[in-house]
């Protein structure tokens, strides 16, 4: 093993062993662990392996493993970004909704009286 | 408007972010015009917008934090329907619209039995506005919003418009930013809303949207769409 799979590696395991920990905190939904175990399990094996990745590269048309794993690793970026961008405006909305509430909460109902008529 | 009952009814919005030095000026100049409901929404500002809003006599509404101008209007519509507003105007804090244009308006909603009066800057020759905004801004971002909104307005991006209660009902502004200019007419198209336009006066400040303003909006209008 050369020494860039063994810090890959390594550090494929921390973030495994982070994504359990989030999961018994509640942090993670079952669902959404079990995906993310299995993409950085996946992840370890075509580091340890690198050439399991020309199957990938054939099915996709692609000449070499590792570009089909750089295109599909982009590909999975720009959907996190994504989802993190539509999950982020809808927080921005229920703030407003929050803000709203509070100031229409606060403000005594106002009778509309003719004082500056 | 001598008729204060009528007065009564409706509710000028005044949505206000670091408006401190032009806020007290505006409120008592529509004082004077007979205005009894100015409705100021401080929309987390940080300097004494609110103080100088309640000390001319305003009623304050404060957001807590900055949430934009859109998302202030919303606020001011909603506690303004609570108060059986039969009319509500919105207007701007900075003093850049004419206070006397809106008894005009409110004659032409209540005239032509109108849901709703836009503002626009062109429909005469009252209003100087800056060359490239003129000329450039404004041209291609109407030719933009009547696309998007299917609404054909000579002046887009107007922030005077006046609308009755039952339009105010309807219309919910979910654009917290500038974009709700967008989207204001956008939803006078989708619930058939009846619209007129009325000539206003601006008067320009330093300050206010360039193109850069404008390509915010269009990211907001999209990233709407995305979200529908």
């Amino acid at each position: 093993m050369i020494i860039i799979q063994i810090i890959l590696v390594a550090f494929f395991l921390f973030v495994l062993f982070k994504v359990i920990n989030q999961f018994r905190s509640g942090e993670l939904k079952s669902r959404e662990a079990i995906g993310w175990v299995l993409f950085w399990i996946l992840a370890g094996l075509v580091v340890v392996s690198p050439n399991s990745t020309l199957i990938l590269a054939k099915v996709l048309g692609v000449g070499r493993g590792v570009d089909a794993i750089i295109y599909l690793a982009i590909a999975l970026l720009f959907f996190l970004l994504f989802k993190i961008f539509v999950r982020l405006e809808k927080i921005d909305h229920q703030i407003t909704k929050i803000v709203r509430q509070d100031t229409l909460n606060q403000t005594k109902k106002y009778e509309g009286t003719s004082r500056h008529s | 408007m001598a008729d204060a009952q009528a007065c009564r009814m409706i509710f000028i919005v005044l949505p206000a972010y670091n408006e401190e030095p032009k806020i007290g000026r505006v409120i008592r100049d529509l004082f004077q015009h007979g205005f009894a409901n100015v409705v100021v929404v401080n929309d987390g500002s940080d300097d004494n917008t609110a103080r100088e809003a309640i000390n001319a006599g305003a009623i304050v509404l404060n957001h807590v934090i900055n949430r934009g101008q859109g998302a202030a209007l919303q606020t001011g519509n909603e506690f303004a329907l609570q108060n059986k507003a039969e009319i509500i105007v919105h207007f701007d804090a900075d003093g850049q619209f004419n206070v006397s244009d809106i008894a005009s308006g409110i004659k032409k909603l209540t005239e032509e039995n109108l849901d709703v009066v836009f503002g626009s800057r062109f429909l005469d020759t009252r209003s100087t506005v800056p060359f490239f905004k003129k000329y450039f801004i404004l041209p291609v971002s109407r030719i933009i919003n009547n696309w998007i909104t299917k609404l054909k307005l000579s002046d887009v991006h107007n922030g005077f418009r006046i609308m009755h209660r039952r339009a105010v009902e309807k219309i919910y502004i979910s654009q917290d930013q500038m974009a709700h200019n967008s989207e204001i007419p956008r939803l006078v198209r989708e619930y058939n809303l009846k619209y007129g336009e009325l000539p206003v006066e601006v008067t320009y400040f330093e300050d206010g949207q360039g193109a850069t303003g404008g390509f915010k909006i269009l990211w907001d209008l999209l990233i709407a769409k995305i979200n529908k």
